[in-house]
């Protein structure tokens, strides 16, 4: 998952303030509740028919060819069901998404359903917006199955449990691959790098003039910060506590996974995205030999990439222990919704996730598939046949992980972001840059914790 | 004389440099509506696309309706710029011209009201039209827009430049203040009126944010909401953007081009008295 731009991010961040203050951000739904645990509710309460015509909204934060095929699932659903309709409501990305569910969440104008992340998962449920899903999964006429359930990727799954429970569904899936360039790998007898050693390796051989041309070997996104979560626990260390919101990066590992960083930028091998803010441009021109960055990404690196130069996908180097970052959104449906609507957009979920949508998902959009059984299907062996870099990241999901899903972890992301990029970037000393992003996401954190109270 | 035409020189050398910088995006824009993707990120920069791209432009097109678009732009711009020219040639005209008890109080928290960011407002807002009941309808992109306090002040300034002895006369001939505004005031402070409306037409057609929060179905969107078509979370169609960019733009650069000259009428004479 990449990060909304700068003002669109403060703007966000103004109206969740605003929201605090006016006393969302604390209990409003859950009132007289003092623990965080949303309101328990008899499982057998859910409705398992329909007894007549229904329609859904779904605020989605998808554009463009990701919207139309979205569209197509829909409407190939209601052939299925003539009786609900989903009415697909774009609400620009995913920042203006996050504004509009607050601001809706504030006025009692929630949707029946939504894309979400899960980090603002977290948030609902504390409010007692988000709906459980569970009882619906686990019902015999209308729910998923052991087996099936248990077909949804691991990491997946867990990424969207709360104490055991669903209160969102994986959708769109994407995770951090390694991209490099063929023609300066072939000309300089390389391999694709699997260790931290044969990567800087590689990324001092590749840097130097080629065609009268300043090739840097390595290549970091601008959210270079996003990443760091992957390279601390490559390093064999621990990021942020999930359960006490302890930031924990602060430690030996994260400074070897920082120094190892700072490292290559110091001997001058690596470099940013810079002004592109994605590395895909610079990588497609042939300025970058490799970089590592979201599978979402292949698409653009396909287009800068044609007629320049070309390219292939690996697997993310290893450290002292293998991690890879999985991003992406969810599904979600609000408490809000009456439980015909909320059955409906069960049944519809349940739809979006079979094995033949999420093919056909990730075909479309360079998502990946979520099932297990979606790479068994012949239509995605013969598109990854075709299309190699997409079989990538579905090789990593055994050690995949997923960021802790906080309150106040947009917030502390953003200050370790500043710190990792100041210290790449030679104004700090990785030591210091580390013990500062530390403190910063420590308080951030811990603001949100008090807001929460 | 020579040396008259030689500093004259240089200042239009000057001018033109600053003239070219200025149109640098604009032909950007224009350029990478043509080009490949492939293209777009090529440093140094193709300024002539080879061959040119144009089916860019239908491509873009096809991404997003953006013929309801445009017509509920065309909708939006026209009636809240209309809106906006009567609030404040009343508003102006009271606070001008009407002695009332608190005018000048009232002047003074209205301009302070212009102190407070738009994001701060942005939830309240959205809260007062969700009560009523005014959600993705064209009230909620016109109505909250019909209203601008530094239109008003602006307008203020222009009307308080107008000669008192012209309200006497008016007076004496028989015309009360309606009478003596609409046909009097108003034709006479016309500049100022156009700049305002355009302001406020360039300001309606690009908002963003506003309609975004306050619509959800297709069907009232504006342009610039449509322009978010072309951007994803990894990355951006540089190339289809800027091509729907170009055809969004067209409508204010006419209406700029129409009305350039009143617009710097408009502001430099703001508050001179005469």
């Amino acid at each position: 998952m990449r990060r909304a731009p700068f003002a669109r991010r403060l703007a966000a961040l103004l109206a969740a303030a605003l929201l605090a203050a006016f006393g969302l951000g604390g209990c409003q739904g859950s009132k007289g509740q003092e623990t965080s645990a949303p309101p328990e509710k008899a499982s057998s309460g859910i409705a398992t028919k329909l007894s007549g015509p229904v329609e859904i909204t779904f605020w989605h934060a998808m554009t463009g060819k990701h919207e139309e095929a979205l569209r197509t699932i829909a409407e190939n659903f209601t052939k299925e069901h003539p009786d609900i309709r989903i009415k697909l409501e774009a609400q620009g990305n995913y920042g203006d998404l996050q504004q509009k569910l607050t601001a809706a969440a504030k006025s009692h104008t929630l949707p029946v359903m939504a894309q979400v992340i899960e980090t603002w998962v977290t948030d609902f449920r504390q409010n007692g917006l988000v709906a459980d899903l569970t009882p619906y999964i686990e019902n015999p006429e209308i729910g998923w199955n052991k087996q099936e359930l248990d077909d949804i990727v691991e990491v997946f799954r867990k990424a969207n449990q709360w104490d055991g429970k669903y209160y969102s569904l994986p959708f769109s899936k994407s995770t951090q691959i390694l991209y490099y360039n063929t023609d300066y790998f072939q000309e300089l007898g390389l391999q694709p790098p699997k260790t931290w050693d044969e990567l800087k390796e590689a990324a001092k051989k590749l840097t130097g003039e080629k065609n009268g041309r300043r090739v840097i070997g390595m290549g970091f996104e601008n959210s270079v910060g996003w990443q760091f979560h992957q390279w601390v626990k490559q390093a064999g260390g621990r990021y942020v506590d999930e359960a006490t919101g302890e930031v924990l990066f602060d430690s030996p590992e994260g400074r070897e996974a920082l120094g190892f960083l700072v490292g290559l930028f110091q001997e001058e091998v690596a470099r940013l995205a810079g002004e592109d803010q994605y590395v895909s441009n610079p990588f497609g021109r042939g300025d970058v030999g490799m970089y590592i960055g979201s599978s979402a990404g292949i698409p653009f690196v396909a287009k800068a990439a044609e007629g320049n130069i070309h390219w292939a996908a690996a697997p993310v180097p290893a450290g002292e222990e293998k991690a890879v970052a999985f991003a992406g959104n969810a599904v979600a449906v609000f408490d809000s919704a009456k439980p015909e609507e909320k059955l409906a957009a069960w049944l519809f979920i349940k739809y979006l996730l079979n094995t033949d949508n999420t093919v056909f998902w990730a075909k479309s959009t360079g998502y990946l598939p979520i099932r297990y059984s979606a790479l068994e299907t012949k239509e995605w062996q013969d598109y990854v046949a075709q299309n190699p870099a997409y079989g990538v990241g579905t090789r990593q999901f055994d050690y995949g992980f997923f960021d802790p899903r906080i309150p106040g972890f947009d917030a502390a992301l953003k200050e370790i972001d500043k710190e990792i990029q100041a210290a790449l970037l030679g104004q700090k000393s990785a030591d210091a840059a580390l013990r500062d992003a530390a403190r910063a996401a420590q308080a951030a954190i811990d603001r949100a914790k008090e807001r929460a109270k | 004389m020579v040396r008259d035409a030689l500093s004259k020189g240089t200042i239009y050398l000057l001018l033109s440099l600053g003239g070219v910088l200025m149109l640098l995006p604009f032909l950007w824009m224009l350029s990478t509506s043509l080009k490949a993707p492939n293209q777009v990120a090529v440093l140094p920069p193709a300024w002539v696309p080879v061959p040119p791209h144009w089916e860019n432009y239908a491509e873009a097109l096809r991404m997003a309706p953006f013929g309801r678009y445009f017509v509920n732009s065309v909708i939006v711009t026209t009636l809240s710029t209309i809106g906006e020219l009567l609030t404040t040639i009343l508003a102006a005209y009271a606070f001008a011209r009407i002695r009332f008890w608190g005018r000048e109080v009232l002047f003074s928290l209205l301009l302070g009201t212009m102190m407070v960011p738009g994001e701060v407002l942005l939830v309240p807002n959205y809260l007062t039209l969700t009560k009523l009941g005014w959600i993705d309808t064209y009230a909620a992109l016109i109505v909250p827009w019909t209203a601008s306090v530094f239109a008003i002040f602006l307008y203020r300034q222009h009307l308080l430049s107008v000669p008192r002895e012209l309200g006497y006369a008016a007076r004496v001939d028989g015309a009360g203040d309606f009478r003596f505004l609409w046909e009097i005031l108003v034709p006479i402070t016309k500049p100022a009126l156009v700049t305002i409306a355009l302001l406020k037409a360039i300001g309606s057609w690009n908002a963003f944010l506003w309609p975004l929060i306050v619509t959800n179905s297709r069907e009232m969107r504006t342009l610039p909401v449509g322009l978010t078509a072309f951007t994803t979370e990894a990355g951006t169609a540089y190339e289809l953007l800027m091509a729907a960019s170009a055809f969004v733009i067209v409508p204010m650069v006419v209406l700029f081009l129409l009305f350039q000259r009143h617009i710097v009428e408009g502001i430099s004479r703001a508050g001179i008295k005469g």
